[in-house]
């Protein structure tokens, strides 16, 4: 049952901290789905789980990974920087991966770490995954009304050839993002579990479009999303950028159809179509901003250089390329190696290290853009910022 | 994959199985198995007290307590704050032994 106290508060927590002006707090039940399947309500701007049983064990879930990330993730890397002391060995240098492999592998307390970690993963998938097969029906006839529906619009591209590349189970997402029809539920419940909370009113999109760079001449008519999933990052620019037509493509079609219903349920306009970043289909010169949300880090080094180029082409003289993704800047060492390594291994990131090893300021000048590199040494992301030539 | 219960388009293309799902991080896949069942019982748990705070809140404001309001209970932000709390220490409590090799070092390997 829909809330209005809940409702009333998120909103104005965003208005407060100044992510959305008042008027422009988008909430989900906007009443334009045709179909609407919400059984349990919403909250601000995410459905409710399901099930009261789901919601449950996906919280507790949720305890469980920040337990691991707390507690248990500090008495890991404390066990790396004991290993290293140990070894007389410089916590802050670079270390090959299989020499960190045969130092931490094995590790008691380590490996807890991360099969906790794993544990919760695998549970939260596995118990959505389930729980929409079995209903599948009902979703799949939701998707298919919100499918021809508006605001915005979706293109879908049952001929398209699906690089292998994107076939695989990122973050071990049953399915991946192409293959399993519920991927954009799977998604959506999933990342909220990992943000603990922090973005289950996409507050990170909101706040990262709230930053994203513009042109210096100040006009913003089109943007596009490249790899926009379930459209969080899009929706958001929508609603920083409201006179603008907002475009997010992906691969993955259960992912587009996920968030062109949200976005309907929203009452956002967004405009989603299944293309390749590598090759858009947009005419030259045709965006003001060309944007990602953590792309490209799922992107081996070879089509990462094409999107930079296509990025480049799509984007008008003066227009802004902003791919914002992990950081470059931040200091490499063994204990950071060793994470990126698992989250490659285990957690099936499988152009992380790739990704890891690319010079970003030099693929995209290589592409054409003139380059602004304001990262932080200490932040998560890098904050890259290319700017087309006029 | 679970069975599909429909036969609507599902605008799917075929995927690469991943690898990461018998990963052995303790040695023992019989330890890591056994791990994954406790942390699932512990969601079980979690999951039955939920639902008895919510008919002990239902209970108190004197609402009718049937499986719909029970199922639609939409906790007050002060609930909502007091149960992540809640949620919160009993995984410490639960889970904090497993910190313990690190934090006393008595039966770490040699490193």
């Amino acid at each position: 049952m829909f809330n209005r106290r809940s409702f009333v508060s998120v909103s104005s927590f965003l208005a407060g901290i100044g992510l959305l002006p008042a008027s422009k707090s988008a909430q989900a039940k906007s009443g334009k789905l045709p179909v609407d399947i919400a059984p349990r309500g919403a909250k601000g701007r995410t459905e409710r789980h399901p099930t009261l049983d789901l919601e449950s064990r996906q919280d507790f879930m949720a305890g469980v990974t920040l337990f691991a990330n707390g507690e248990l993730g500090i008495a890991s890397r404390n066990r790396v920087l004991d290993i290293l002391a140990a070894k007389k060995l410089n916590p802050q240098k670079e270390m090959p991966i299989d020499e960190a492999r045969a130092l931490f592998d094995g590790d008691p307390v380590i490996g807890m770490r991360d099969r906790m970690w794993h544990s919760a993963h695998n549970y939260e998938h596995d118990i959505l995954d389930e729980y929409f097969h079995a209903n599948a029906d009902k979703y799949l006839a939701e998707l298919e009304a919100a499918d021809k529906s508006g605001p915005g619009t979706l293109e879908l591209n049952p001929d398209m050839k699906v690089p292998d590349y994107t076939r695989h189970e990122i973050h071990q997402q049953p399915g991946g993002y192409v293959g399993n029809p519920f991927a954009g539920h799977i998604y959506h419940y999933a990342t909220n579990m990992f943000y603990r909370g922090g973005n289950d009113q996409d507050q990170r999109h909101i706040s990262y479009a709230a930053a994203c760079p513009t042109p210096a001449d100040g006009s913003v008519k089109r943007i596009l999303d490249i790899g926009t999933g379930i459209g969080q990052f899009a929706v958001a620019l929508k609603e920083r950028f409201p006179d603008a037509d907002v475009h997010g493509i992906d691969v993955g079609a259960p992912m587009l159809r996920y968030g062109h219903m949200r976005a309907i349920d929203l009452d956002v306009e967004v405009h989603f179509a299944q293309r390749l970043a590598e090759e858009t289909g947009f005419p030259d010169n045709h965006f003001d901003m060309v944007v990602s949300y953590i792309m490209f880090h799922e992107v081996p080094a070879e089509a990462t250089r094409k999107i930079y180029a296509e990025a480049n082409r799509i984007l008008r003289p003066g227009g802004v390329f902003y791919p914002m993704d992990f950081n470059h800047a931040s200091p490499r060492n063994a204990l950071r190696q060793y994470g990126e390594w698992k989250d490659h291994r285990w957690n099936n990131e499988r152009w992380r290290l790739e990704y890891a090893s690319l010079d970003i300021v030099e693929g995209m000048r290589s592409a054409g853009f003139s380059v602004d590199d304001q990262s932080d040494k200490k932040g998560t992301f890098a904050r890259v910022i290319g700017t087309k030539a006029a | 994959m679970p069975k599909l219960n429909s036969d609507r388009a599902t605008h799917t293309v075929s995927f690469i199985p991943g690898d990461t799902r018998g990963t052995v991080f303790l040695g023992n896949p019989v330890l890591d198995n056994m791990m994954h069942v406790i942390f699932a019982m512990g969601a079980e748990m979690w999951t039955t007290k939920r639902r008895l705070k919510i008919v002990e809140s239902l209970l108190a404001a004197k609402r009718d307590v049937t499986p719909e309001a029970i199922e639609n209970y939409v906790p007050t932000p002060e609930e909502d704050a007091a149960w992540t709390a809640e949620r919160d220490s009993i995984v410490k409590t639960m889970y904090s032994a497993l910190t313990q090799v690190a934090n006393s070092g008595a039966t770490a390997p040699p490193v």
